[in-house]
């Protein structure tokens, strides 16, 4: 059995709605899928009229075309793996329950919101509110894995609960807001108020950054755990496991002390 | 059977069920690992009185650990899944908790989970922070020389305990020289401690006593200075015993233990004042293993 392919037709003149897609295909049958309706702006249309189908394994699916008005990609997904070939729109593996997503280029904001095991593998940018929180829950991202080879927006890791954010490039102002656990790795830095209201978690960031006066500074440590995280990460390549086995101090941060104040900003070298 | 005139009694070693663990300890370097690994297996040659049975294994190299540093893997056993769990808790509390740079991780991937830093880590008093790293969960509790890493459970399995061979030589010499050579290969065994110390008992022990209170007592029986007034099982030129005992995860890994100790025993030969292999058997009254000395040294190859 090939990998089921969705090749885009043409470029959607509104945002399009594919969160239905994962729920659909739970059962593996994909007979129905060409009359699945998709919500497009104001209507609704038949998933064949908006993609091309080909291959019948959907286990593994693969997304062709520039998905970046598609939003809710890989929604709810629980195992297998999506590939998208291309950007991704918003609301990209919202609460997504298993499976690997790969993107090969940008996606939008809120990409990983409330998911819960799993890993979304982006190589490009991604937007704001990565691994946050959809409106009225009590907790964003609550386990699994993202990882980022570009930039990251602004609020990553907004309320997130559990799991790990690694970003390659830099993550923008806000990261770890009102973060409750979980840790967020960003190699290239950070943008400003990095930890705002955390509670509890890890936000580490390579280079030096200037921090809100609500984090007390606890010194510079060798702290045995990053040589545990590190190593974990060693697997994912450059840049994240290149500080693995070297054992360097840490700079400790301690806050927001504005709220629990349990969470730490780890600026490393 | 005879090997290199040592004479191999027709008996079998008696061992029973026991509950396991193996736990990890790495440090800074390999001298405050071993500190700690010393520490925590301290006091633990025999469940009568220590509540557990605890050996180092073997050393762990900085590529083997799970945070890359040098270590001591460790075997701890108890007589029951509770008891072995409360000794968890209270030696790696009091000795790997305490002893700077060290830290604890669990070194099985089968097994029930068991508490190991899940409780330690109110000493933290609510400073205490918790990682999940590749689907395990490890403390972080902060102490004054910065943290201790302790690993949130270890897993516990079924093994066996109280495998044994008895080394029965002309004299006391010979039997220190014989036991040392039989540990030395024992310990490349991996699976095995040999609890007591330098890996060698004296005072091998019957089932009951002549005193009410007492469950076991000296085995009399080889016991060399009551040749003439007891029932002795000491050959005429025997005129000393030493016993190895051992705990392993498995059967099968005490077999291996047993043989590769009795060959180093054998090896030494009748030149070198070695007189017979016995073991500890009670008659089936203590455990459900029986370990026979013939069959394992034949399927070692002797005739």
């Amino acid at each position: 059995m090939s990998a089921l392919t969705l090749t885009l037709k043409q470029h959607p003149l509104g945002r399009l709605d594919l969160s239905p897609l994962m729920p659909a295909l739970v059962s593996g049958d994909i007979s129905g899928l060409a009359a699945l309706p998709l919500q497009i702006a104001t209507q609704k249309i038949p998933l064949g009229e908006l993609f091309s189908v080909s291959g019948s394994d959907a286990s593994q699916i693969v997304l062709k075309g520039d998905l970046s008005r598609v939003d809710g990609i890989g929604a709810a997904m629980q195992s297998g793996s999506l590939t998208v070939e291309g950007n991704a729109g918003a609301y990209l593996g919202t609460g997504l329950l298993g499976g690997e997503i790969n993107v090969q280029g940008e996606v939008g904001h809120f990409a990983g919101v409330a998911m819960r095991k799993g890993t979304i593998h982006i190589k490009g940018n991604a937007g704001d509110y990565l691994g946050g929180i959809l409106p009225g829950a009590m907790q964003g991202m609550a386990g699994g894995q993202i990882i980022v080879l570009g930039d990251v927006g602004e609020r990553c890791g907004d309320r997130m609960r559990r799991g790990a954010i690694l970003i390659g490039g830099k993550v923008g102002d806000y990261a770890g807001s009102r973060m409750l656990a979980g840790t967020i790795a960003a190699f290239g830095g950070a943008g400003k108020h990095a930890g705002y209201g955390m509670r509890r978690g890890t936000l580490m960031i390579r280079g030096e950054i200037n921090l809100d006066a609500t984090f007390a500074d606890c010194g510079q440590h060798v702290l045995p755990i990053t040589n545990l995280l590190f190593r974990s990460w060693v697997k994912l390549g450059s840049p994240f496991g290149d500080a693995a086995g070297k054992s360097s101090p840490v700079h400790r941060f301690m806050g927001d002390r504005g709220a629990d104040g349990k969470g730490e900003i780890l600026l490393f070298k | 059977m005879n090997i290199n005139g040592v004479h191999i009694e027709d008996t079998f070693a008696e061992a029973f069920g026991m509950r396991g663990t193996r736990l990890l300890i790495t440090g800074e370097n390999l001298k405050w690992a071993y500190h700690g690994a010393t520490a925590l297996t301290g006091f633990a040659t025999s469940v009568i009185a220590c509540g557990a049975e605890a050996g180092i294994e073997r050393r762990l190299d900085p590529s083997e650990t799970p945070d890359g540093r040098p270590g001591a893997s460790v075997l701890m056993f108890a007589t029951s899944s509770k008891e072995l769990a409360s000794q968890v808790e209270r030696r790696v509390g009091q000795t790997i908790l305490t002893c700077p740079t060290a830290s604890c991780f669990g070194g099985l991937a089968e097994g029930d989970p068991i508490a190991l830093g899940k409780n330690l880590r109110y000493f933290g008093d609510g400073w205490q922070a918790s990682k999940v790293v590749d689907g395990r969960r490890f403390w972080r509790i902060p102490v004054m020389d910065g943290e201790f890493v302790c690993e949130e459970t270890t897993r516990m399995v079924r093994a066996v305990g109280g495998g044994n061979f008895l080394i029965l030589t002309r004299n006391s010499q010979d039997a220190l020289a014989a036991a040392e050579a039989a540990i030395e290969a024992m310990r490349k065994v991996p699976n095995v401690i040999m609890p007591f110390p330098g890996g060698v008992v004296r005072s091998g022990s019957k089932v009951g006593s002549r005193y009410k209170t007492l469950p076991a007592s000296t085995n009399d029986a080889f016991c060399p200075t009551l040749r003439g007034v007891v029932k002795t099982d000491l050959p005429d030129e025997a005129g000393c015993c030493l016993e190895i005992v051992i705990d392993g995860l498995t059967a099968d890994d005490i077999t291996i233990a047993m043989r590769v100790g009795m060959q180093a025993v054998c090896e030494r030969g009748r030149e070198n004042g070695v007189i017979a292999l016995s073991a500890g058997n009670y008659g089936g009254k203590l455990g459900q293993f029986h370990f026979k000395l013939r069959e394992i040294m034949a399927e070692g190859g002797a005739q």
